[in-house]
């Protein structure tokens, strides 16, 4: 089945509202939806809904033999999956659907390129036996923004699991403990990445923060920023066709930053709890029960994060002559070779076309600080191109 | 195992006692969710049997129905739809109506309209308009004139806000006992267009006054009738300010 | 045979929510005691022109494991659900349609199958498709002793832990294992799905038992569409 087409006057709506620092849902232009954690009864399973997206993730291990390559590392395989009970359009099997490669990759990139997952820590045996771990993700329920939902269903679902404990005993054997015999292990998270999305607006001027199913549609283009809660960016992605600026990207991830923060509170805290009910030795009730709580919103309050973040001042933004350096003082762009998959996007100047070709980000960056920092940057990315880097804020 | 009027009623169960109770009548007209002759039966096979889940309702003298749950929209003549132009066709508009499949719209179905003088409609566009032709084996076929030729409320919408929503959201707004559009228009004045496909348009003089229209009809699905000047209230009080 | 009150023959308490998911037509949750089952159904929509039916619905049953990728367990699952999704809906109605039909493990505490079945049900009630009855999936173990288990609970050794490899032997504590289910009007069997070794004699009671159980959760259904049907 097709998607139903979209009406010009959601379309327009949708434009004009944003303009205005509207938004249909009677949300800030920066404001988040309620988050919600509901861990089941098995380690590593949770249902994670952002506003009404629902995603369910399960986390799953079992032993295989290490990549060549890398032979004292464990692995980690992601496997997202949006069916027809996501939205009626969607549709299960191959080929994939462009939107769930594309969250796939996304997730992919942030989980594993950004190495939060201790991999040498699941290896039993080098070049023989690891630990695979597998998360499995279902989108139960499409409203917009199941990037973001699915990474933090992702990251909670990882940080909950457990895997069974293992004993070496030397000349290749080793004994894999039942839960009975020794206490299940965690899994070791370095840091917990979270994704955050912008939709972009008015020629990439207006960001507005976990867009919705109808303004991921209007949107130009989409941000994902993926950043710690140590204020590191793991993952960058520009999808879309718009005009934007490097000054925007900042104000975003620092934005991002601080959102980031506050998920990795709250799904601690929720951690914690669960853990502690655990301890007393009450399993957690059945979903069904933890779903009807998340439709009732009075019963929400203990559960959500309402967030308001008001646009952190950057010193530069307006002020011309200062920017250039300011960037340059902030950001400091590593060119991680190693992760590159995709191309890089053609960066062209409104002015400048004949420097079009230009392809690395420190020229881009350097060139940001000479020109006009009014100046945008029409960002070209093909379809399938991808943007890879690491920018640390310091 | 029988349904009662007023009761909540499951598929399989029969319409017996109703019928006793109105034998005097000599037609019973089935609605929504009653048939005759599904299921092959010697003893039962002339009583209708209901196939929906919901509440068995009578309206007099004898219409029986069952008021059920329901999303997707199927397509019955004379029902007032909005579409989404989704094609152009030599001779039709093809209209998606929120059923299995679109529905067609002809170039002539318009007030005044001509072989030569045609609609002025894009594709993306909403459009207002009656079913005429609805039947399983065939594609839906809509109009934008009365019988008269005329175009009443039925055309294009401009502007404003289309917004999904189940169909007993629709069934509820139009209802004459919902006071709630009554309450509103006290409030303010608005235009609303409701499609028993499950979709609702609405257009106010303000982008943020469309926004909370929007928000408080989508409010009304789980408000008891009594309760509907509440929530008037509540928009009321957030329409303070705006002009 | 009359169900005693041993703990043996007690059904697990089922919870269940309709309506959950906003963008498919039909929607349900259901928990019976530990295991957990979601289902949305949509239609009637556009078929693809491969499988257009001139005479009635075109079925598509979308079964998921928890994790993992589907296999052939999933694919013989989606077979049963499917031919019961054609048996209590009048496809007939529905001619040159689709009706898909998704249902995703969320927790397995024993008698999925039989979950995921009453999930179906549950959503396609609440999708508004006529039906020509409901249907209630029960499952039944028979143990080592030869004694009859209706609905059993799996029970965790210890602390629960979630590996691909312990997954498969989740319902492996039984020497056989039936799922009968039965349709609202007549009570007679409409499906059933059985593995293991037992005898016919030992069928038979197991069906008898099952059919008494399949009140209750008639009852259950019959709460959700009164429940369901004051709210609106």
């Amino acid at each position: 089945m097709r998607e139903t087409i979209l009406s010009n006057n959601e379309k327009s709506f949708v434009e004009k509202s944003i303009l205005e620092g509207l938004r249909v849902d009677k949300r800030n232009l920066n404001e988040f939806r309620n988050l919600g954690l509901f861990f089941g009864q098995d380690v590593g399973s949770v249902i994670c809904t952002l506003g009404a997206t629902k995603v369910f993730a399960q986390v799953s291990c079992e032993l295989s033999s290490p990549r060549t390559s890398r032979p004292n590392e464990g692995t980690i395989f992601i496997n997202v999956e949006m069916g027809p009970m996501a939205a009626p359009h969607l549709e299960v099997g191959f080929p994939l659907s462009d939107s769930c490669i594309q969250i796939n990759r996304i997730l992919e990139r942030t989980l594993r390129e950004s190495r939060c997952v201790d991999l040498e820590s699941l290896c039993i045996i080098a070049e023989e036996k690891v630990w695979n771990l597998r998360v499995d993700i279902a989108v139960l329920n499409h409203e917009g923004n199941v990037m973001d939902c699915s990474c933090i269903a992702a990251v909670a679902a990882l940080a909950h699991f457990k895997r069974p404990d293992v004993t070496t005993t030397g000349d290749g054997e080793f004994i894999i403990h039942s839960p009975a015999e020794k206490d299940l292990v965690p899994i070791v998270l370095h840091h917990y990445p979270i994704c955050v999305t912008y939709a972009l607006f008015d020629d990439g001027k207006i960001p507005v923060a976990d867009p919705t199913a109808l303004e991921e549609r209007v949107s130009e283009a989409s941000l994902v920023l993926a950043v710690n809660s140590y204020k590191e960016l793991c993952c960058m992605n520009l999808t879309g066709v718009s005009l934007t600026s490097p000054h925007l990207i900042l104000r975003c991830s620092e934005m991002a930053a601080e959102r980031s923060r506050r998920i990795v509170e709250f799904i601690k805290s929720i951690l914690e709890e669960d853990e502690a009910q655990r301890a007393k030795g009450n399993l957690p009730k059945g979903f069904a029960e933890s779903i009807a709580l998340s439709n009732l919103p009075s019963n929400f309050h203990n559960e959500e994060i309402v967030e308001k973040i008001e646009q952190p001042e950057i010193v530069g933004i307006a002020e011309s002559s200062s920017h250039g350096e300011t960037s340059d003082d902030e950001v400091k762009i590593i060119d991680d070779n190693t992760v590159t998959s995709g191309k890089w996007i053609e960066v062209t100047s409104e002015d400048e076309d004949s420097s079009s070709d230009e392809e690395m980000p420190e020229q881009t960056n350097t060139r940001t600080s000479q020109d006009a920092p009014k100046t945008e940057k029409k960002l070209h990315s093909n379809e399938s191109s991808e943007e890879e880097k690491t920018i640390v804020l310091k | 195992m029988a349904a009662c009027v007023g009761n909540s009623c499951i598929p399989g169960e029969t319409l017996q006692e109703e019928r006793q109770e109105s034998s005097d009548i000599r037609k019973v007209v089935l609605g929504d969710g009653l048939r005759c002759n599904i299921v092959a039966s010697s003893e039962e096979h002339s009583l209708p049997v209901i196939t929906k889940n919901g509440i068995l309702r009578r309206r007099k003298p004898n219409i029986y129905y069952v008021d059920s749950y329901q999303k997707r929209y199927i397509p019955s003549k004379n029902d007032s739809v909005i579409g989404i132009v989704t094609t152009k066709t030599l001779d039709f508009f093809w209209v998606d109506i929120n059923a299995s499949e679109p529905a067609a719209l002809s170039y002539l179905a318009f007030e005044g309209a001509t072989k030569k003088n045609r609609p002025e409609i894009n594709v993306g566009d909403l459009v207002f308009c009656k079913v005429v032709l609805a039947h399983p084996d065939l594609e839906p076929e809509l109009v934008c004139v009365d019988s008269t030729g005329k175009k009443g409320n039925l055309g294009q919408l401009n502007d404003g806000i289309m917004f999904s929503c189940s169909i007993n959201l629709v069934r509820k707004v139009l209802n004459e006992k919902c006071r709630l559009l009554h309450l509103l228009s006290k409030e303010t004045p608005f235009e609303l267009v409701a499609g028993i496909n499950g979709r609702i348009w609405v257009n106010s003089n303000s982008l943020r006054k469309t926004i909370l229209l929007r928000d408080t009809i989508l409010k009304a699905e789980h408000t008891p009738y009594e309760e509907m000047s509440n929530i008037v209230n509540d928009f009321a009080t957030e329409l303070t300010g705006i002009p | 045979m009359e169900i005693d009150e041993d703990r043996n023959n007690k059904m697990r308490a089922i919870a269940s929510e309709l309506n959950i998911l906003t963008r498919s037509d039909g929607s349900a949750i259901i928990t019976q005691g530990g295991s957990c089952c979601i289902a949305s159904v949509n239609g009637p929509l556009e078929v693809s022109p491969a499988n257009i039916d001139m005479n009635k619905a075109y079925v598509e049953v979308i079964y998921r494991p928890k994790c993992g990728l589907p296999g052939v367990n999933e694919r013989y699952k989606e077979k049963i659900v499917k031919s019961l999704c054609e048996t209590c809906i009048i496809t007939q109605l529905y001619p040159r349609t689709q009706i898909t039909v998704q249902a995703q493990e969320m927790d397995d505490h024993g008698g999925l199958l039989a979950c995921a079945i009453n999930a179906v049900n549950l959503a396609i009630m609440n999708s508004g498709l006529e039906m020509k009855f409901h249907m209630a999936a029960i499952h039944c173990g028979l143990d080592s002793d030869d004694n009859l288990n209706i609905d059993p609970e799996y029970v965790p050794k210890a602390n629960l832990t979630f590996s691909r490899i312990q997954r498969s032997s989740r319902s492996q504590n039984f020497k056989g294992n039936f799922t009968f289910v039965f349709d609202s009007t007549k009570k007679s069997l409409i499906g059933v799905n059985t593995d293991g070794k037992f005898t016919i004699q030992q069928y038979n009671e197991a069906q008898k038992l099952c059919k008494d159980a399949s009140r209750k959760i008639f009852d259950f259904y019959r709460e959700m569409v009164k429940k369901y049907a004051t709210v609106l």
